[in-house]
């Protein structure tokens, strides 16, 4: 009995060594578990906060930074257009990296900013910093931005708009339009059996274009249209109709016809000579007789009056021809003078300048006031490559021939009135503009201006 | 050996009994040793949560407010080394009267603190009327001067705060630092005036 009682107090005590061992070790790890977590969280807390730095950084990068003087991209630039340093602003993404020590010892921020369209990006901010020991605390934030670019992409891809409070009537009239859009600030309406067919790619032939309408679209079912018609009573605020119902506005761009800067039209034409009164400008066009072609070769032409082509003459244009009065082309069949009448369609062609800089190299028929294209306003097809630009109604009425239009039309009011042939407008929104932005100096106003602000998606929900 | 027995008169030996007191109070100390290290670094992690707290608090508060901010009043200087202890902007969340948010560190109890503030034309303006307040920069009737009223506040934000620093013209340049006990932390962050 004594003999099993022996080494009891050795189990005793080697137990509770053991059971005290236990629970300094499970104190011990705790603590170091413990202190890791705060040390971690600290500076998380720090990473975290200098990652919302690097963002707010790049923020800044995009509404400000346009120059290549610091090293990097012309952030603002790039982020919603091409230019030489980012061609494709599609795809553009850059990445911008602040060095070590950045707000805070062992800090370093990498962040990149990856577009999935123009004007349409994310930012990746991944934050670093060095702890003891060669560990690492690591934050990522992303956010999303976008500049508001429906009314210019609307602009951008319009190649035929209405500014101001003009409507576009479509009266028993065919439009085809490729490439590009239609924009219209009013009430766009389509009457008798007018046709309107928009294609995005002409070489698809599928029907992809839009329609956007401030107001109503009145015979909606005569457009074919395959991707949307966005209008006050067709209400598509989706992304395709840029989020907006109705579609944001567009203020006509802005021509400089007659003001005393060099740049003005008239002053252009005054420098090459080519700056005619109205009366000039008839005995020119009467001079080439009936069937007769009147060529006008200078960058810019300009009537200080209004212009009257008929009676059987045939005008062309390789550059730009302004007039501060109405344009008619066709409106009259024949043209009595000095006592003789010539009578026949007449015809107007307009070509690009053939005169550089390629910049100025631009064509179009501008008109202060109203701009008429008649029945007899075609022997042929028409052509005209530039701008069609009007400050008043733009008014097409039974021209007898395809009117063929490379560019873009802009006008406060359009018409089309009884097309027997098909009004066909090749949108170049290049070539649009380089006649339009002709009167501006250079450099000092961009055809395009994108919104100057920035929206940071869930800017307000992140915190 | 003697044989141990729970009926033996006999005992302990003297050094039996001292081997084992030691003993005893070896482990004890480091238990207790360790209990009181627990005890600490829960206190600290606690500081830490607490500071952290605080913190988060004041820059999420002041990140939100300076981003919408309308315009600021504070000419916040270029380099930290000139940094100021305070900011005052134009609110830009409630559009209802034109009032301005200044948030300033108070070194006597180690607070940030935030005040609401009206400026008034000292004769024509009542400081208790909202639609008389005015912008801080405008020009006074003849005779009169822009005063200023503390339309709420100032209220504390955030504790355990010894250093609160402003500087950066394009982008405002955070700088705060906390302490609560022996637990210190410090917050650097920058914020996008959006409309400045």
């Amino acid at each position: 009995m004594n003999q099993k009682k022996n080494g009891a107090i050795v189990v005793i005590a080697l137990l509770s060594l053991g059971i005290l061992l236990v629970l300094g070790t499970y104190f011990l790890s705790f603590n170091i578990t413990e202190s890791k977590i705060v040390k971690s969280q600290e500076t998380g807390s720090s990473a975290y906060y200098i990652a919302e730095a690097g963002i707010n950084e790049v923020i800044w990068k995009l509404k400000n930074d346009d120059t290549v003087l610091d090293g990097d991209f012309p952030w603002k630039t790039c982020f919603a257009s091409a230019t030489a340093e980012c061609p494709d602003c599609n795809t553009f993404s850059a990445t911008f990296s602040t060095g070590t020590d950045y707000l805070m010892p062992g800090g370093s921020v990498v962040i990149s900013i990856n577009n999935f369209g123009c004007g349409n990006g994310e930012i990746i901010a991944t934050s670093t910093v060095e702890m003891a020991g060669g560990k690492k605390s690591q934050r990522v934030v992303k956010v999303g931005v976008f500049k508001a670019v429906n009314t210019v992409l609307d602009t951008e891809d319009s190649p035929f708009f209405t500014g101001g409070s003009g409507d576009i009537n479509i009266t028993n009239a065919n439009l085809k339009i490729q490439g590009g859009n239609l924009f219209c600030s009013n009430a766009l309406l389509f009457k008798d059996s007018s046709r309107a067919e928009l294609y995005d790619d002409p070489d698809t032939e599928t029907l992809e274009g839009k329609v956007f309408a401030r107001d109503d679209v009145v015979g909606q079912e005569q457009i074919s249209v395959c991707q949307a018609i966005c209008a006050k009573d067709i209400c598509n605020p989706s992304a395709e109709c840029g989020g907006q119902c109705p579609p944001g506005s567009i203020a006509m761009p802005s021509v400089d016809f007659d003001s005393a800067s060099v740049w003005s039209l008239k002053s252009r034409a005054q420098a090459l000579g080519s700056l005619y009164t109205s009366s000039q400008f008839d005995d020119l066009l009467w001079s080439v007789g009936s069937g007769g072609t009147l060529t006008l070769d200078n960058k810019v032409t300009y009537v200080t009056g209004p212009i009257n082509l008929k009676g059987n003459r045939r005008l062309i244009v390789n550059g730009i021809l302004a007039a501060e009065g109405t344009v008619s082309i066709g409106e009259s069949l024949c043209w009595t003078k000095e006592s003789q009448t010539d009578c026949g369609n007449s015809q107007i062609t307009i070509n690009e300048s053939l005169t550089g800089p390629e910049e100025e190299m631009a064509g179009g028929l501008f008109a202060k006031g109203k701009l008429d294209f008649g029945p007899y306003s075609s022997f042929t097809d028409i052509s005209v490559v530039g701008a069609i630009y009007a400050l008043d109604e733009i008014k097409l009425a039974s021209v007898p021939n395809l009117f063929n239009l490379t560019g873009g039309i802009l006008g406060r009011k359009i018409s089309f009135t009884g097309l027997l042939q098909w009004f066909n407008i090749n949108y170049d929104y290049y070539k649009m503009w380089k006649a339009i932005s002709l009167s501006s100096p250079p450099g000092g106003v961009l055809p395009v201006e994108f919104s100057p602000t920035v929206t940071v998606e869930h800017w307000e929900g992140t915190y | 050996m003697r044989k141990f027995s729970f009926n033996s008169p006999s005992g302990f030996t003297l050094s039996e009994l001292l081997i084992s007191i030691v003993f005893v109070l070896l482990v004890l100390g480091a238990v207790y040793s360790s209990y009181v290290l627990h005890q600490r670094a829960s206190l600290e992690g606690e500081s830490a949560v607490e500071v952290l707290q605080n913190g988060r608090v004041i820059l999420e508060r002041m990140t939100r407010e300076v981003r919408q901010a309308k315009n600021m009043v504070t000419d916040l200087p270029e380099t930290e080394e000139s940094a100021t202890s305070s900011i005052e902007f134009e609110d830009g969340h409630d559009l209802s009267y034109i009032h301005y948010i200044r948030y300033f560190s108070d070194s006597t109890d180690k607070t940030v603190k935030r005040e609401v503030i009206g400026y008034y034309y000292s004769l024509s303006g009542s400081p208790n009327d909202t639609s008389t307040y005015v912008l801080w920069n405008a020009t006074p009737p003849p005779g009169e001067t822009v005063s200023t009223t503390s339309v709420e506040g100032p209220r504390i934000i955030g504790e355990y705060v010894t250093v609160l620093k402003f500087w950066g013209s394009r982008v405002v340049d955070v700088f705060i630092e906390l302490e609560k006990g022996s637990k210190k932390m410090d917050f650097s962050t920058k914020i996008l005036g959006r409309n400045l």
